[in-house]
């Protein structure tokens, strides 16, 4: 026999392990095969024709069907290329909290491609496309400023954003597979056949909704988008409460650091503007407010997942507060800056008055727009009352400061007694939001206190010595910046059933 | 206004960008190859097939080959087995590669307490050889040990096996199939006379009863469930297990029996067959031995004690009962719920029994069915030279002896004449400083050994700790003197076995990072180092070892000498053993004992039975839950070394670890949903979310194997027959924080 040496040995495997030949060494299967080899097995999940006139797809469940074995999750993340993590479709659960029927039920969801799309309805830059043939609605990725406000508008946590790309992708109901005959990827790798795609007349979908229904247990109302997903075969053993697996999972929501500063900087600048016009132009703070208003808007840019794009936002105005939003507080942040500087310039008085009045109109419709983007979303916490009270009184106590000093301290005190009502577990008309303050977000909520009760005392000696405003408008700014991450993260976010611990 | 509106529209429709490169990049067209569309990202230009190498289910994937080189998959269509569709780890099954923990060089403590150092295959090949020899010439061949595995080929293990045993000399070797197998193993040995599961995955669909046992097929094994469902014969589905698990929703019928109930309980349905004459006495009086003594013994199992032990009401079990006695098509199919337990042998064989006893068995649609665990499950028990003498032969008997050096060409004396000591006795020799050098292979014992708290502590007392695995920080190849970085499926080729005996082909489609190696070639280098070059010879590939193989199983029951090559595996779908010299075709769904011969010398199957032993550690006052241990959901797998390599599948599974208990305990407890509480065992105590469900029963406790917390928990209780861990009970307390 021959010797190898080790060497030689140790090459051979090198080169062999980096080496691939299985294409040489075994058969090439369905070499000229264009028709999908699946197609036998999904034939019957998906319709025969295109929708008609007044009708849409939509995914059709059969709960008794799926298992929970999540093959659908992956298979929309392999045959549609997405990034590392990333999946159109989610399986949770349902639970029974009776105890002598225990059962669990997995649910698979994805997009429902709603009759009413709210992703759609508040996109400021027309970046949701409901197709007129298919009802599918289609996310336009290269229209996505990566603003993210369709995570919050959609109340089934559908739009995800994707960090990399700076833009939200989403479930496109693989439309072109449809197209061609095929089934989505999801209804092709289920193998308990639990996810069909149906052809259902949009009028239905939109008259399902009643008396506050939901598409399944602990999920929104369908009033809200009109979803067109159905869920049949809900296990239900009778009695007792079905509910999400994750129902008592208590997560704080994302904090949007530059949101909130924009909002705080925003509705600080908008109520000193405002309050200058009153007290006549040309004071000192007006500087102050341009000034805020100008890092607000910029702020905000760094919200955004594409900021170049930015200027598309207009596009949407018709629907979008949030677009409505960003067409008022642009000019308005350059009335600001006029007001501030014209006093400093060689022209006629009346430019300034023209600009602060106009700032004042201006950031009030803004500020308005603003409560209207959080109260869209429909999300109770954010309703119109709470949202309302908290950004009114923001202005309020940091616009009043300087020049109506009693008006800001009634509206701090009045501000802190309406969230610590809704703090209070017990009595909170938002019992989750309310655990949250208390639990997980007790070091913003002790925080926002602090500062709060500094900035009062502050403010009340401005009264006798009102140099100390200054200090006590710092703290008015950081204490409404915690509250208003508290705003944002106390949340209770509506989103589809989640896993056990998940 | 109107006009306004319109102009706006108008823009609107100039500026929209419905096209550009973000949109490009989900852009699907079609694949070719039968597949349909395909992410524009990833178009083949071929397509080749491979076993999946996660569990024993065995399911086919179609790679998506660019320049042979995969890029993704999908479930492959033309398999017997799973018919176009995989469970989400099957789908994700190339992200593992790609991660960046893969181990790329061998790496060496120069001495205890220092950090390893990269060092190239000569140098590790040389170290393995000169640490190794001293402690095998001072301490003799007993003093150095292997751990294999299911994970790898067959071809390697039997060469490693092989090298260990008749090169390197040593006596003792074990796989981590100990832990999820061996009570299948020596159940089926002892009652049909070979390691023989009966059945293929055909007769699921063929069953009228299916009971599953100790089994969460729709988590554990989604692809068989699938198979479950393309039954259409109404099948009646029996789900028997403490927990109200995602498998008992989708049955038609759930025993939720007590944990530990499970002999008991079986014995009292043989005996309510027995007693209302519902089993087949011919087949009984045709084929099997010792019925007699075992029905004189089942007589004395009286059906009240029985319910009340299992709390299932009396009026089940018969209900029960007359299911199986009906003359319909039962099978039996168990898992882990059985086969780790104290008494988890003589449970399978009751389990046997039953089906023996109403003559389910070599028919459609019936069989005693133990459904495996790891994707090689059945070749580390067939080939891997350590319970068996390759081949399912014997180490003890002479006439093996000889056969297997024939085959193999090298001298008798070289096989060892004594049995390996299982897998528990290794540890136990390593703590007691009898067994001073271990090799582990592709296995993480440091994470899912029973009662692993002091394992650290143990692996220390080793003069010299060899890992070989495709990661280099896994817990167990953390602790080693020598890593070797393996390849890993998808980068080396093959063969696996699945649970229903098909043998299929895995395949390069991937190169591996760095100089890692496949197990194949790390296992020829270290024999070449060895100075074993001349025994291994003829073992230059892995094909050339299947045919080895296929030698040494001639004339036995897993004969697979008709083989033609790797290349008809592939095209046949895969082939199921036995597969003898004539044998062509083989057949895609092939169920054993069709002729009614089993492999015991009589040609018999035997009634095996015993007591019922006492719990090793009941609830007490102390500790007054019982924890319960199983797979958490269908994207984990086993220690997670490759699972959590996954975006996907990490998302699919829970955040972080966590307890079940259900609301009554919860509530006595004053724990409430989502605190993090304390849970002890005579053992240790971790911290723990605790997720309130009414799943688990009552007085019970339940947390997923998945992480490494778990096993400082389970207490370290053996089968006296076949040495698996019991890691489904023990003894636990829980208090909040």
């Amino acid at each position: 026999m021959k010797l190898v040496s080790a060497e030689n040995l140790i090459d051979e495997l090198l080169a062999e392990q980096q080496s691939l030949t299985a294409v040489e060494r075994f058969s090439q299967f369905h070499e000229n095969e264009t028709t999908p080899l699946l197609e036998k097995r999904y034939r019957n999940l998906i319709p025969f024709s295109r929708p008609g006139e007044g009708e849409q797809y939509s995914f059709e469940v059969d709960l008794d069907a799926c298992s929970g074995c999540k093959a659908c999750v992956t298979a929309c993340h392999s045959l549609n290329g997405l990034d590392e993590g990333e999946s159109w479709r989610d399986v949770g659960a349902l639970v029974s909290l009776d105890e002598d029927s225990s059962s669990q039920q997995t649910v698979t969801t994805a997009c429902h491609h709603c009759a009413d799309p709210a992703c759609a309805n508040g996109c400021p830059t027309l970046a949701y496309e409901k197709d007129s043939e298919t009802g599918i609605v289609r996310h336009l990725d290269d229209q996505c400023i990566g603003c993210q406000y369709c995570t919050m508008t959609c109340p089934y946590d559908v739009p995800k954003y994707n960090d990399a790309l700076g833009i939200v992708r989403k479930c496109d109901m693989c439309q072109s597979r449809l197209r061609d005959g095929e089934a989505p990827a999801c209804v092709q790798a289920c193998p308990n056949e639990a996810i069909k795609i149906r052809i259902v007349p949009v009028e239905e979908v939109k008259s399902r909704p009643v008396n506050g229904s939901s598409i399944l247990p602990g999920t929104a109302p369908s009033r809200i988008t009109k979803p067109s997903t159905t869920f049949l075969n809900l296990y239900n053993p009778g009695k007792g409460r079905i509910v999400p697996a994750d129902h008592d999972s208590l997560k704080p929501a994302h904090a949007h650091f530059p949101l909130v500063a924009m909002l705080v900087m925003t509705q600080a600048a908008s109520g000193v503007l405002l309050f200058d016009a009153i007290a006549g132009p040309g004071r000192w703070h007006t500087v102050m407010g341009a000034f805020l208003a100008v890092a607000g808007l910029a702020a905000a840019t760094l919200h955004l997942g594409r900021p170049l794009q930015a200027w598309r936002s207009f596009l949407g105005w018709r629907k979008s507060w949030l677009s409505r939003e960003i067409l008022v507080f642009g000019p308005w942040a350059g009335l600001a800056l006029i007001a501030a500087v014209t006093p400093f310039l060689p022209v006629p008085p009346v430019f300034g008055d023209f600009a602060i009045w106009g700032a004042a109109t201006l950031g009030i419709i803004g500020v308005f727009c603003s409560v209207m983007v959080y109260a869209f979303t429909q999300r109770p916490f954010w309703n119109l009352t709470q949202t309302g009270t908290r950004f009114g009184l923001t202005l309020l106590a940091a616009g009043s400061l300087f020049t109506f000093p009693v008006l800001s301290v009634v509206a701090m005190l009045g501000k802190m007694a309406a969230e610590w009502y809704v703090s209070r577990p017990d009595t909170s008309p938002f019992p989750f939001s309310a655990r949250l303050i208390r639990g997980a977000l007790q070091s913003f909520w002790k925080a926002r206190l602090v500062t709060g009760a500094v900035a009062l005392l502050l403010a009340a000696t401005s009264l006798v010595i009102p140099v100390v405003a200054f200090p006590a408008f710092g703290f008015v700014l950081l204490s409404e910046f915690l509250s208003r991450v508290i705003y944002f993260q106390a949340v209770e976010e509506p989103h589809m059933p989640g896993g056990a611990a998940s | 206004m109107t006009t306004f509106s319109r102009a706006s529209a108008e823009i609107a429709k100039r500026v929209r960008a419905f096209d550009g490169p973000l949109t490009e990049q989900l852009v699907r067209q079609p694949g070719s190859f039968g597949l349909g569309q395909v992410p524009v990202s990833r178009v083949p230009n071929a397509t080749t097939t491979s076993v999946c190498g996660f569990c024993a289910t065995g399911c086919s994937l179609n790679l998506h080959l660019r320049d042979g080189k995969a890029t993704n998959l999908t479930p492959n269509v033309d398999y017997p087995v799973n018919l176009g569709m995989a469970c989400p780890k099957g789908w994700e099954a190339l992200a593992p590669l790609d991660a960046t923990n893969r181990g790329t060089t061998p790496l060496l403590r120069l001495a205890k307490g220092e950090q390893r150092q990269a060092v190239n295959w000569h140098q590790a090949a040389e170290t393995f050889r000169n640490r190794m020899k001293p402690i095998i010439e001072k301490h003799g061949l007993e003093s150095v040990a292997f751990l294999s595995t299911g994970q790898i080929c067959t071809e390697e293990m039997a060469y490693l096996g092989s090298f260990a045993k008749f090169g390197m000399g040593i006596r003792h070797g074990d796989g981590n199939t100990r832990q999820c197998m061996a009570t299948a193993v020596r159940a089926y040995k002892e009652s049909f006379g070979f390691d023989a599961p009966p059945y293929s995955y055909a007769d699921f669909e063929e069953s009228d009863v299916i009971v599953l046992i100790g089994s969460n097929l729709c988590i554990a094994h989604p692809i068989m469930w699938q198979r479950i469902l393309q039954n259409k014969r109404n099948p009646e589905i029996v789900v028997i297990d403490p927990r109200r698990t995602e498998t008992a929703m989708q049955a038609t019928r759930h025993l939720p029996i007590r944990p530990k109930s499970d002999l008991y309980f079986f014995q009292a349905i043989a005996a309510e067959l027995i007693r209302r004459n519902l089993i087949d006495r011919k087949f009984i009086q045709e084929r099997c031995d010792h019925f007699d003594s075992f029905e004189r013994e089942m007589e004395k199992v009286p059906l009240a004690a029985a319910s009340a032990a299992s709390g299932i009401p009396e009026e089940e079990i018969i209900r029960f009962v007359e299911l199986i006695g009906s003359g319909k098509r039962v099978s039996f199919w168990w898992t882990m719920g059985v086969n780790q337990s104290h008494e988890a042998t003589r449970t399978a064989q009751a389990i046997i029994n039953l089906a023996l006893m109403t003559g389910n068995i070599g028919k459609p649609g019936t069989g005693a069915n133990s459904i495996t665990g790891q994707c090689n499950a059945m070749g580390s028990r067939l080939f891997s030279n350590t319970t068996n003498l390759l081949g399912g032969h014997d180490f003890e008997n002479p006439a093996h002896r000889r056969k297997v050096a024939n085959a193999l060409a090298i001298p008798e004396e070289r096989i060892p004449t004594q049995n390996s000591l299982p897998y528990h006795e290794i540890i136990d020799g390593v703590r007691k400083g009898k067994i001073k050098g271990l090799w582990i292979i592709a296995t993480n014992p440091a994470h899912s050994w029973i009662g692993r708290d002091d394992f650290e502590e143990v692996m220390a007392k080793l003069d010299f700790l060899v890992v070989q695995d495709m990661y280099s920080d896994t817990e167990t190849a953390a602790l080693a003197d020598l890593y070797l970085p393996a390849a890993a499926w998808g980068e080396k080729e093959g063969t696996v076995i699945n649970s229903e005996r098909r043998i299929g082909i895995v395949k390069r489609v991937a190169a591996a990072p760095g100089v890692a190696l496949s197990d194949f070639s790390i296992f020829r280098l270290l024999a070449h180092s060895w100075g074993c070059e001349e025994m291994f010879e003829n073992w230059t590939s892995p094909e050339a070892v299947f045919s080895i193989l296929q030698k040494v199983s001639r004339g036995q029951p897993c004969d697979i000498s008709g083989i033609d090559g790797y290349r008809q595996i592939d095209e046949e779908g895969g082939v199921q053993w036995p597969c003898p010299r004539g044998n062509t075709p083989p057949g895609r769904e092939r169920r054993l004992f069709e002729d009614g011969k089993f492999f015991t010398k009589s040609g018999r199957a035997k009634f095996v039975f015993d007591q019922v032993t006492p719990d090793p550690e009941p609830p007490c006052g102390d500790y007054p839950l019982r924890l319960l241990t199983g797979r958490g959901s269908s994207a984990q797998w086993h220690t997670q070394t490759r699972t959590r390599n996954s975006g996907v599948l990490r998302k699919l599974g829970p955040k972080e670890n966590h307890m079940e208990i259900h609301p009554s305990d919860a509530g006595s407890l004053g724990i409430y949903p989502g605190q993090i509480v304390d849970i002890s065992s005579r053992r240790g105590t971790i911290s723990i979310r605790a997720f309130i469900t009414p799943t688990v029963p009552e007085g019970s406790v339940f947390i997923p194997m998945h992480e490494k917390e778990t096993n400082r928990l389970t207490k370290a209780v053996f089968d006296p027959h076949s040495h698996q861990p019991g890691y489904k009970s023990c003894a636990v307390k829980v208090a909040g924080k």
